[in-house]
């Protein structure tokens, strides 16, 4: 009995064609970025229509808003290492970290929760539908950039991501950073010119 | 004998499967299971062109009761229930009947077209599906019981829209994985200036829906958080934040795929390559651009230059595809074939609507100057002309794409027949509604054509049902393409035999043997 081996003329696999998980990450992010930005507009047109009296019985600190911001800011940096370090094979250093960036995304659901507890706006006010709306629609876009990192970053430990498929971290990280991107408008429309 | 041999044994054994040791027959998934487990694109594909077409029909009926209690100045319902039906009837054919329709002739017929054998992310395929369809017959049920726009039940008026917001989120997702197929599916060779036409205008169709639908979707929630009632969400989410998708140029980005069909028909008709395929294809591109219209949600934007400028712009790929379509269709000899009817007749129903638009710039310029319109007749009229022309080019999709979507092709004489009295439906359906319009006379007798019209759309919904899941026709050919001249990828009898060099590999392999 002779043992089968492959022809050396045969042509090599086609590879499966890859950034399939990109392209997708990239539409989620431009029609959540769409459904953001609409919501911001939303509010900037009513409060320019109810004038000086936007939000006079409630008092929303910049504090948080602005800690927010720059751990969104670290946050980029951190998960764009993590997708330099799949490129390079670097495994320990990738899940290091996706950790550290979905540290610091929990951290921002955490600041932005106590931030609600803080400004204590009802849902009955006219600013409350809006406010929540924004803000509600941008912590709903980190949950689910945190949730696409983590479950891409499990994936990872069960060896499907390496540096010949880096997609997903690829496509984790863009739509982190559209989030990251996106928490400056709402910063900006929402917190600053309150 | 080699290893990898296979012993005679095992190549005369029976095909038949039997369960092995401790497999249970009980634990193997029924048919109902096999369905909604499913992440194969034509079941899908099909799924949605059925449910679609019964929800077209259904929406259709609704036109009809509506147009003809204007008839019967209002001996049917009170103007209020009219009003809600009106409203609702516009989200239900739009979100119910010609998106998911359009999406469902993609999701089965696009992967094939670029020669992949999945859809992209196919188990988002399927949640867009049953999403949709869940949606859908919760939208259904809350109309029915007084709710979503306008309705005066506070729970229904509620549960109707989220459920509107719910069908918006399903229809982006297909988008998304129609458009991720074109963009990162396709083999070696096959550029994106070489996907088939329908394909590339569903890539075009998909952008614009994934940017477009999430702007209307932003006033769905905050209709729903602010706890609306029945008659605010029909004067806030209703009027300020979803009838702008049936406005130009939104509306326009149901041209779209009607421009893919009917250049992917013609050819096939001609048997021949499209000629200015560059051209037809930057035209469907710009046939995209001039319909983004997340920016005009305000009747303040729909006066603007810049909203005159979008809405002229539409009819330009209408007119420049027409042209290569006419000009492929007179060099050579065209099989006169049902698709090529229909398309042959959507092609001046959207033209038709395009020109509404026009009229609706220069009265728009004019500031309303130019006479004593009723606009918001023009507006129906313009709905309902470019959703037809929309519904047309699709049915069309059906019976051309029907071996692809269905594994054998449709009747043609049904098709034919079909094809001329949609047609004579959509006119009926929305040609009136302008002259009531541009007249500004008495609606009645006007109203009752375009109920007998939207009868007849009723009909062909139903016949082309019938067509699709009837009795196929016998005798056909073993061929994968029934008409003879498909050049694409889809009409492909298997895989090729060398690389994918141009946009018709198969009428390439044909003219080489």
């Amino acid at each position: 009995m002779s043992v089968a081996t492959i022809p050396a003329e045969l042509a090599p696999a086609i590879p499966p064609r890859r950034r399939q998980l990109l392209f997708g990450a990239g539409f989620a992010a431009a029609g959540s970025a769409v459904l953001i930005l609409t919501l911001l507009g939303a509010y900037l047109q009513q409060r320019h229509g109810v004038g000086p009296d936007w939000l006079k019985d409630n008092n929303i600190p910049l504090t948080q808003p602005t800690m927010q911001l720059f751990t969104l800011l670290m946050s980029m940096f951190t998960v764009q290492w993590a997708v330099h370090s799949i490129a390079r094979n670097q495994r320990g250093y990738t899940y290091l970290a996706s950790l550290i960036t979905i540290v610091l995304g929990l951290a921002v659901l955490n600041q932005t929760w106590f931030l609600y507890t803080e400004v204590g706006l009802a849902m009955t006010q006219p600013e409350g539908p809006l406010f929540y709306a924004v803000t509600g629609a941008h912590l709903a876009m980190l949950g689910a950039a945190i949730l696409f990192l983590g479950v891409t970053t499990l994936r990872a430990l069960g060896g499907e991501t390496s540096s010949f498929r880096p997609d997903g971290f690829s496509a984790a990280a863009l739509y982190w950073h559209v989030m990251a991107g996106l928490y400056f408008a709402v910063w900006l429309g929402v917190y600053v010119l309150k | 004998m080699t290893m990898t041999d296979t012993s005679p044994a095992v190549e005369t054994a029976p095909a038949v499967e039997q369960p092995g040791p401790g497999i249970n027959r009980a634990t193997e998934p029924t048919a109902f299971e096999r369905l909604v487990g499913s992440g194969d694109h034509r079941l899908i594909g099909r799924v949605f062109i059925l449910c679609s077409l019964v929800f077209l029909a259904a929406g259709a009926v609704v036109s009809a009761l509506v147009d003809a209690n204007t008839a019967s100045d209002g001996s049917i319902f009170s103007s209020e229930v009219a009003q809600r039906l009106l409203m609702n009837e516009q989200v239900g054919l739009l979100l119910l009947g010609v998106l998911p329709l359009l999406l469902g002739i993609a999701i089965a017929v696009v992967p094939t077209q670029v020669g992949s054998p999945a859809v992209a992310f196919p188990r988002a395929a399927a949640a867009s599906l049953w999403t949709w369809l869940g949606s859908a017959l919760v939208f259904i049920v809350t109309v029915a019981a007084d709710g979503s726009y306008g309705g005066g039940h506070l729970k229904a008026a509620r549960l109707g829209n989220v459920a509107v917001g719910a069908l918006m989120v399903a229809l982006c997702l297909a988008a998304v994985c129609v458009a991720v197929t074109v963009l990162s599916l396709r083999p070696a060779g096959l550029g994106l200036d070489r996907v088939p036409f329908f394909a590339f205008s569903m890539l075009v169709t998909a952008s614009i829906l994934v940017l477009t639908i999430p702007a209307s979707l932003a006033h769905v929630v905050v209709g729903h958080i602010s706890r609306a009632d029945g008659s605010a969400l029909a004067t806030s989410t209703f009027s300020g934040g979803v009838d702008w998708l049936f406005q130009p140029p939104a509306v326009f980005m149901l041209f779209i795929p009607v421009l893919g069909i009917l250049a992917d028909v013609v050819a096939t008709a001609v048997g021949d390559r499209q000629r200015f395929r560059g051209l037809v294809l930057s035209l469907i591109g710009v046939a995209g651009l001039a319909s983004y219209g997340a920016w005009a949600q305000g009747t303040v934007a729909q006066s603007t230059l810049l909203w005159a400028g979008f809405v002229l712009l539409a009819g330009l790929p209408l007119l420049g595809v027409g042209a290569a379509v006419a000009d492929t269709l007179g060099r050579g000899k065209p099989k006169f074939m049902s698709p090529l009817a229909f398309v042959a007749l959507a092609l001046p129903i959207a033209l038709i609507g395009a020109g509404i638009g026009a009229f609706r710039v220069v009265n728009s310029i004019g500031k309303g100057t130019l006479g004593d319109f009723n606009l918001a007749a023009v507006s129906l009229a313009q709905f309902r002309v470019v959703l037809g022309a929309a519904v047309i080019a699709a049915l069309g999709g059906i019976f051309y794409w029907g071996r692809q979507i269905f594994g054998a092709s449709l009747p043609e004489a049904a098709g034919k027949g079909l094809a001329g009295v949609v047609a004579l439906g959509i006119a009926l359906w929305g040609i009136p509604w302008l002259v009531v319009g541009l007249s500004n006379t008495d609606s009645n007798a006007f109203a009752a054509i375009a109920a007998v019209g939207a009868a007849i759309i009723v009909l062909v919904a139903l016949g082309t049902l019938g067509a699709a899941v009837g009795p196929r026709r016998g005798g056909e050919s073993d061929s994968a393409d029934p008409w003879g001249g498909g050049g694409t990828l889809e009409w492909s009898d298997g895989p090729l035999a060398g690389p994918i060099e141009s946009a018709y590999p198969v009428l390439d392999g044909k003219d080489a043997s």
